[in-house]
C-alpha cells in the first residue's frame, strides 16, 4: 500500500455529473464529497434525487449506463480503473431486497458464492466463511435453506455474502426498508459494531436518516444534483399529524368479524391463529399491530376469505367489494401501461376517473403511458394502491401499505385512506408503521401470539403504550 | 425441514449413500426373479418405513398399490404365454406363468418407485451439488439457482391468485385460460424483472471475473468414508454376480422352475436391510446412552 493510500478518503466524488442515457436533465450535475475513512455517512435526498444513482457509481460493475463526467474515486483510485476481481473486492454493495441479492438455495452456497467467483482457494474460503459466520451469529443457520430464513435473516445473509469478500467501503441501498422494527434493530446494531470495532467505511443510502441518527458520523443530501453535508440528527417530520377527527365507530355494527378463528398452513406447523376473535365495525379504520409472525397478513388473507380455516367461525358482510393490497405491489401489477393498470378493474371509468385517482395518489399524467415496471417501488405501491381504489370498494385490506416507501408517499397513502374514509369505506390496516397508525387509524388492535393482545382506540393505545 | 424420523447416511460423504442407492436401484430394475423383486421390494417398504415414517409411506402406498395390481393383472389378461391354466372363461385365458410374471413386474416397479422415493430423502439437492460441483462448478450453481427460484415461482403463483381472489374486482375476469394466461404474465414480469437485480447483485460479487470459479466443498471424505465405499462397492458387486446367476437360471415360460433355498440370496439381504440396520444401529446406540446417562 503506497502512502497516497493510506491518506486518501474511502469515497471521493469528484464533480461528477450524470445523466441517464435519454435524458438531458442530469440526476447528478456537480456531486463533491468525501467520505473518510472510518466514517459511517448517511445519504439522504427524495426519491428520484439520485441517491442510488450515487452509490452505483462508485461500484463498477453496476455502474448505470450514462453520461459521465467527473471522477469517483475509490481509496485513491479511479472506480473506473478497477478490475472486476480488485472491485469485486474492495467495494461491497448490498441491495435493498435480499429476496433478489440472493443466488443460491442455502446459505452455506450463498455464503461461497462471491469466493468462488474468485477462484478462492478451498481453504482461504473456510476460513472466511467461519469468521464471518461467527461474527454474526449465523452458525444456528448455516446449514439452512433461503427458504427457511426469516426476512431479517435473509438480508443479514445478503451482508454476510458481501463482508465476506473482506471489502474495504460497504455501500448499502435502503437496506432495511423491507424489515419490521425488530430485524431493523438488528440489522443496524450488526452496521454499527462493522463500523466501530472494524472500522469499516459504512455508507447507506436512506429516506429514514433519524433511525440511523445514533450510529452516524456524517450525512450527504443529495439535493437538485448536488451533495449538501447536512447535520446527522436533523429531524424534518416532527410528530406526525392528523388532519381527520378519530371516529368512535365502535358502536357501529361489525362488518367483519372472526370468532375464534384457529388456523394453520400445514398439518404439521405451528398455529398462527389461536381462537382469534376481532370485530371491525363498519366505516372504520381498523390497525392491525404486532410482530413478524403475529398473524396479521392470516388475518387480513381469512377476512379476504382466501384462506381456509381449521375452526371457528369468519363473517364478512362487504365480501361483494373488498379488495386487499398485498406487501408487494407487483402481485396486482398485470398490465403494460399504467393507464390500463388504474382502469382493469373499472373498464367503465374515463378519464375522469384517472383524473380523480391521480390527484388522490399525487402521480402526474405523464406516468399513464409508462409501463408500471419503469416505476419506482414507491409509484408501484401507489398505483397498485390506485387500481384497488378505482372501484370504490367498500371494505379496504391493507397489507403494510407503507412499506419501503418515502415520507411524501407515505403522506399519500394516508389521505387516500382519509378519502375512503368519507365515503364510509371500512379499511383495516396490518401495519409496523406506529407513527401512520397514529395518523390514520380509529382503532388498534395488537396481536401476539396467534391472538388480539388488546383492541383500543388509537389514542388510548399511544398512551398506553410503554415498551417502543 | 425434512420429516424423516432418522437420516442412515447422515454423517458420511454424500458419495456413500449415491453409491448404495444407485447400486440398490439397479439391482431391483433388473431382477426379474420372484425371490429377488421380492427382497427388493420388501427392503425398500422396510427403508421407506425406517426413514419416512408409517404415515408417509401409506400416503405413497395410496397410488403404487393400484399401480401394483394393474400391472399384476393386466399381463395375465393380455398374454397368452405359459403353460398352466389356472382359469378359463370364454375366450380368456388365465395362466399360472404369466401372473406369476406380472406379479414380479409389478414388485419390480414399486420396488424401484420405493428406493427412488427414499434417495430423494436422502440425497437433498445440496449433498448431490456437493459431488457435482467441484468438476462442474458452473452447473451447480445453476442447479442451485433453480432450486431456489422455481420454489420461489410456484409460492408467488399461490401468493397471485389469492389476492386477486381477494379483491371481488378481480374475481368476473374470463374463465380458467384467461386467468391462467394473466397470472403466467404476472408471474413472468415479475421475475424478469427480479433477474436484472439479482445480475446486478451477482456482478456485484465478482461474477464473470475470469477466474476459473472454485468451489467449497460442505463435506469432505474420511478414511472411514473410503472404507464404507470399498465395502459397498463390493457388495454390490458380489450382489450383481449372484443374482446374474440366478436369473440367468431362471424362466417363467414355458414353465417355471422349482425355486430352492440358495445362500446367495443372503447377499441380497444384507444389501437391502442395511439402511434399517444403520437405522437400528443408530436408535440402539443413543437408546444404550440414554440408559447409562
Amino acid at each position: 500500500m503506497s502512502e497516497n493510500d493510506v491518506l486518501a478518503a474511502a469515497l471521493e466524488f469528484d464533480h461528477v455529473r450524470f445523466a441517464y442515457p435519454g435524458q438531458e436533465d442530469p440526476v447528478l450535475r456537480d456531486a463533491t464529497a468525501s467520505i473518510p475513512r472510518g466514517a459511517f455517512a448517511l445519504v439522504t435526498g427524495d426519491t428520484g434525487s439520485g441517491k442510488t444513482t450515487l452509490l452505483r457509481l462508485a461500484k463498477r460493475e453496476i455502474r448505470p449506463s450514462g453520461d459521465l463526467s467527473g471522477s469517483v474515486l475509490c481509496l485513491g483510485r479511479d472506480v473506473a480503473d478497477l478490475d472486476v476481481r480488485e472491485s469485486a473486492r474492495s467495494v461491497g454493495f448490498v441491495f435493498q431486497r435480499p429476496e433478489n441479492q440472493i443466488v443460491c438455495d442455502t446459505v452455506w452456497h450463498e455464503m461461497a458464492f462471491g469466493l468462488e467467483n474468485l477462484a478462492t482457494p478451498q481453504q482461504g474460503m473456510r476460513r472466511r466463511i467461519a469468521e464471518t459466520c461467527s461474527y454474526l451469529g449465523m452458525e444456528p443457520w448455516f446449514r439452512k435453506r433461503v427458504d427457511e430464513l426469516s426476512g431479517g435473516q435473509r438480508q443479514v445473509l445478503a451482508l454476510a455474502s458481501v463482508l465476506v469478500m473482506r471489502p474495504d467501503v460497504l455501500l448499502l441501498d435502503e437496506p432495511t426498508s423491507m424489515l419490521d422494527p425488530v430485524a431493523e434493530r438488528r440489522f443496524l446494531a450488526l452496521l454499527f459494531q462493522l463500523n466501530r470495532e472494524q472500522g469499516m467505511t459504512v455508507v447507506v443510502a436512506t429516506h429514514a436518516p433519524e433511525r440511523l441518527a445514533a450510529y452516524a458520523t456524517m450525512r450527504l443530501h443529495v439535493q437538485d444534483g448536488h451533495l449538501v453535508h447536512m447535520p446527522v440528527g436533523e429531524r424534518e417530520d416532527g410528530a406526525p399529524t392528523r388532519t381527520e377527527q378519530v371516529r368512535a365507530s365502535s358502536g357501529n355494527p361489525p362488518a367483519v368479524s372472526l370468532r375464534d378463528v384457529w388456523m394453520r398452513y400445514d398439518r404439521e406447523g405451528d398455529w398462527v391463529l389461536r381462537g382469534m376473535s376481532l370485530d371491525i365495525p363498519r366505516g372504520s379504520v381498523h390497525a392491525l399491530v404486532g410482530n413478524n409472525g403475529s398473524g396479521k397478513s392470516t388475518v387480513l388473507h381469512a377476512m379476504a376469505g382466501v384462506l381456509r380455516v381449521q375452526r371457528g367461525r369468519v363473517r364478512n358482510a362487504l365480501r361483494r367489494s373488498q379488495s386487499l393490497l398485498p406487501q408487494d405491489p407487483k402481485m396486482l401489477l398485470a398490465c403494460q401501461t399504467v393507464r390500463e393498470e388504474l382502469l382493469e378493474w373499472d373498464p367503465s371509468g374515463g378519464e375522469e376517473t384517472l383524473g380523480r385517482l391521480l390527484g388522490t395518489l399525487g402521480l402526474s399524467r405523464g406516468l399513464l403511458d409508462r409501463h408500471p415496471y419503469d416505476l419506482s417501488g414507491g409509484q408501484q405501491q401507489l398505483v397498485a394502491l390506485g387500481k384497488l381504489l378505482a372501484h370504490g370498494p367498500h371494505l379496504l385490506l391493507l397489507d403494510e401499505p407503507t412499506k419501503g416507501l418515502d415520507r411524501p408517499a407515505r403522506k399519500v397513502v394516508a389521505q387516500a385512506i382519509a378519502h375512503a374514509r368519507e365515503r364510509d369505506a371500512t379499511v383495516v390496516i396490518a401495519t409496523h408503521d406506529t407513527s401512520f397508525v397514529q395518523e390514520v387509524a380509529d382503532t388498534v388492535s395488537l396481536l401476539f401470539d396467534g391472538q388480539v393482545a388488546a383492541t383500543q382506540s388509537v389514542d388510548r393505545y399511544l398512551s398506553d403504550r410503554w415498551l417502543v | 425441514m425434512r420429516a424423516a424420523p432418522l437420516q442412515p447416511f447422515e454423517a458420511v460423504h454424500p458419495l456413500v449413500p449415491v453409491t448404495y442407492v444407485a447400486g440398490t436401484m439397479v439391482l431391483a430394475m433388473c431382477a426379474f426373479h420372484p425371490v429377488y423383486a421380492a427382497l427388493s421390494l420388501t427392503g425398500a417398504l422396510g427403508c421407506s418405513l425406517a426413514l419416512r415414517g408409517v404415515r408417509r409411506t401409506a400416503e405413497a402406498l395410496r397410488w403404487q398399490l393400484p399401480l401394483f395390481a394393474l400391472v399384476c393383472l393386466t399381463n395375465p389378461l393380455f398374454s397368452q404365454r405359459g403353460s398352466t391354466v389356472l382359469l378359463s372363461v370364454g375366450w380368456l385365458t388365465v395362466r399360472l406363468e404369466s401372473l406369476v410374471f406380472g406379479l414380479c413386474m409389478g414388485m419390480m416397479l414399486v420396488a424401484s418407485l420405493m428406493w427412488l422415493w427414499c434417495a430423494s430423502d436422502v440425497l437433498t439437492l445440496d449433498r448431490l451439488l456437493g459431488l457435482g460441483g467441484s468438476v462442474l462448478p458452473t452447473v451447480g450453481l445453476m442447479a442451485s439457482m433453480v432450486m431456489r427460484l422455481v420454489p420461489q415461482l410456484v409460492r408467488r403463483g399461490g401468493q397471485v391468485s389469492a389476492t386477486r381472489a381477494a379483491c371481488s374486482a378481480a374475481r368476473d375476469g374470463g374463465g380458467v385460460v384467461a386467468s391462467s394466461a394473466r397470472l403466467s404474465g404476472i408471474l413472468l414480469s415479475w421475475s424478469l424483472e427480479d433477474s436484472i437485480e439479482r445480475s446486478d447483485a451477482m456482478r456485484a460479487r465478482g461474477w464473470q471475473a475470469g477466474a476459473t470459479r472454485s468451489h467449497y466443498l460442505a463435506w469432505h471424505m474420511s478414511v472411514g468414508d473410503v472404507l464404507w465405499l470399498v465395502a459397498l462397492a463390493a457388495l454390490i458387486a458380489l450382489d450383481a454376480l449372484l443374482q446374474r446367476v440366478a436369473c440367468s437360471q431362471w424362466a417363467f415360460y414355458p414353465t417355471m422352475p422349482h425355486l430352492v433355498a440358495w445362500w446367495g440370496y443372503l447377499v441380497h439381504v444384507v444389501l437391502v436391510v442395511l439402511p434399517m440396520l444403520v437405522v437400528g444401529a443408530d436408535w440402539a446406540a443413543w437408546f444404550l446412552a440414554g440408559r447409562r446417562a
